[in-house]
């Protein structure tokens, strides 16, 4: 016995892109339910980056990997907000040339930089996005003062944040920004609820079958009814939503992320250890970014490790260690294909010789800004890696990035959909509708043509919005 | 977890703390049940795989068995060591009193 809820739209997925979708619609007057798999977690009950959050805000735990060789571990939010929640809410617009390029190259109408400019500009009305007041932090400065000693660009990013008159910084995360616009403006959200399958008939999707789990681990079956779906549930989970209710053509295919290689960098003090760093050394961008990660003292741990150096001391003096990377985009991609009988999907991804020769080139240069800005000591995420301390032994890095022993990892994850006017290269058009299904969209990451060199968030934004106000516009 | 698993955690461990190492393994177990089906099945079949090489072979001992597979030129079978050893020193290190700051 399942439970009926019939509404205007469905909204699957309540991240960037679902919470957008949902706040656009709601406020135009529309009758909108957002159904989100994971559960609500009040704002700040939870460490950024810690156990806890991993516990309760990431799928899997934050454990998931793409196979291949190498493979790809990988980390998505799973709760109310998605990985808007979980992120460093770093704030980088989609580049000119990529718009122009993608716009080019999958024919997409109305793509231009100056139309996506006008949406991005009114996202930032509704999500403040700011720098941080006074000086960035330790972590974030020794990037800036490693690149200008190498005579190289790097920028202090916004991000998602509000600032109280003493500097406390408040992520703008969706359950801060849009989802409070939705539901304000008469919209549903209903978290702990995933969705198994969409309802499709004649070619037209008219809801989707869930199931919900109640906080007494009891579960309740749900069958929604609606005018119109829009499907945002991640370039991971999307894909593998509509190959499960029998949409195939166009949809996994073109998984696209930032392959990532780390490296744990000692200093002779004490770096910050509460935050992302705001700086990115932009100088080889956008095919190549090198920036900061979480460096809590098991992020920190876990990247020593990865050596297979002795790394007793250095453990012992974590308080002076932080975690950097250098991200490339690569080459081919990879595929989120759902099996059945299986909840998750298998997802792969493929690297070229010259995807490994760029993130060997990345781990150089990070190394070499690292050590300009002071660092004793490099512990790359290389099995047997050596241990760096002179610019002159990073050379030794070249030969060991292979397949075999470089660990890699991305938090973004983007095009395993794609939009175009051209059948043959996407699964929706040009604003995000699901070719040869009617009353069926996407509007999430997995639109976008291609990883973008920067954190996604704001180009998924800024499409999910211009997408939204188009399906307005044909209704 | 399977009875391997629980083992190689339990070998892994190096608190002597009693309640951290019964969080250590909780985390571990709670993480392997939320693994996507696909990661869990290839782990689940590893662990079964490595339970009877330990019972039929040499290494005996499941700190034998992870040696010996830290040397394994099949970069797949040096994964299996790879994961457990950073389940169980993420959770010990931020489950324990450094890690809850």
């Amino acid at each position: 016995m399942s439970t009926t809820m019939p509404t205007e739209v469905l909204v699957i997925g309540s991240g960037a892109g679902g919470a957008t979708t949902a706040m656009v619609l709601a406020e135009a007057g529309l009758d909108v339910l957002v159904l989100e798999e994971g559960p609500w977690v009040e704002p700040g009950s939870i460490t950024p980056f810690s156990i806890g959050e991993m516990e309760q805000a990431y799928r899997h735990h934050g454990s998931s990997a793409a196979l291949g060789s190498p493979p790809i571990a990988y980390a998505e939010g799973r709760c109310v907000g998605g990985s808007t929640e979980v992120n460093s809410g770093l704030w980088a617009r989609l580049p000119d040339a990529l718009a122009t390029e993608w716009s080019r190259t999958y024919d997409l109408d109305e793509f231009s930089p100056t139309a996506l400019a006008g949406y991005a500009d009114r996202i930032e009305a509704l999500v403040p996005v700011n720098t941080v007041p006074g000086a960035p932090p330790v972590s974030s400065s020794l990037l800036e003062q490693g690149a200008a000693k190498l005579g190289w660009r790097s920028v202090e990013f916004p991000r998602a944040f509000s600032y109280d008159e003493r500097g406390r910084g408040t992520k703008q995360s969706m359950t801060a920004t849009l989802l409070p616009r939705a539901t304000a403006a008469g919209a549903t959200v209903l978290p702990d609820t995933a969705v198994r399958r969409l309802r499709i008939a004649d070619g037209r999707a008219t809801g989707a079958l869930a199931r919900r789990c109640r906080p007494d681990g009891t579960h309740e079956d749900i069958e929604v009814r609606a005018d119109a779906v829009f499907v945002c549930g991640g370039a991971i989970q999307s894909p593998a939503l509509l190959q499960r209710s029998g949409i195939r053509k166009g949809i996994g295919g073109g998984l696209r992320m930032h392959p990532t290689i780390k490296v744990a960098a000692r200093f002779g003090g004490p770096v910050d250890h509460d935050d992302v760093p705001m700086h990115r050394i932009t100088e080889f961008s956008p095919h190549l970014a090198i920036g900061g990660s979480a460096s809590r003292l098991g992020h920190v741990a876990l990247v020593l490790a990865d050596s297979g150096a002795d790394t007793t001391a250095a453990l012992a003096d974590w308080e002076n260690v932080f975690v950097y990377y250098a991200a490339i985009r690569s080459d081919v991609g990879g595929r989120v294909i759902a099996l059945p009988g299986l909840q998750a999907p298998l997802v792969t991804y493929r690297l070229t010789d010259s995807d490994l020769s760029r993130l060997a080139r990345g781990l150089v240069l990070l190394g070499e800004a690292l050590l300009a800005a002071g660092a004793i000591e490099l512990y790359p995420s290389i099995e047997g890696g050596a241990v760096v301390r002179r610019p002159e032994e990073l050379l030794q890095w070249w030969d060991a990035v292979d397949r075999a022993h470089t660990n890699l990892m991305t938090v973004h994850l983007t095009s395993s959909i794609r939009m175009s006017q051209d059948r043959a290269k996407a699964g929706a058009d040009s604003f995000g509708a699901v070719w040869d299904t009617t009353a069926l969209r996407v509007n999430d990451a997995s639109l976008l043509a291609d990883a973008p060199g920067v954190n996604p968030q704001a180009a998924i934004m800024t499409i999910a919005l211009r997408n939204a106000e188009h399906f307005l516009s044909t209704r | 977890m399977l009875k391997l698993e629980r083992r190689v955690v339990a070998d892994l461990t190096e608190s002597v703390d009693p309640e951290l190492r019964q969080a250590v393994e909780q985390w571990v177990d709670s993480t392997l049940r939320s693994m996507s089906d696909v990661l869990r099945l290839g782990v689940a079949a590893e662990s079964a795989l490595f339970s009877a090489w330990v019972v039929v072979a040499r290494p005996r001992d499941t700190q034998g068995l992870l040696s010996w597979l830290d040397r394994s030129p099949v970069s797949l079978l040096r994964s299996y060591p790879r994961l457990f050893r950073s389940l169980v020193l993420f959770g010990e290190l931020e489950l324990g009193p450094q890690g809850a700051r």
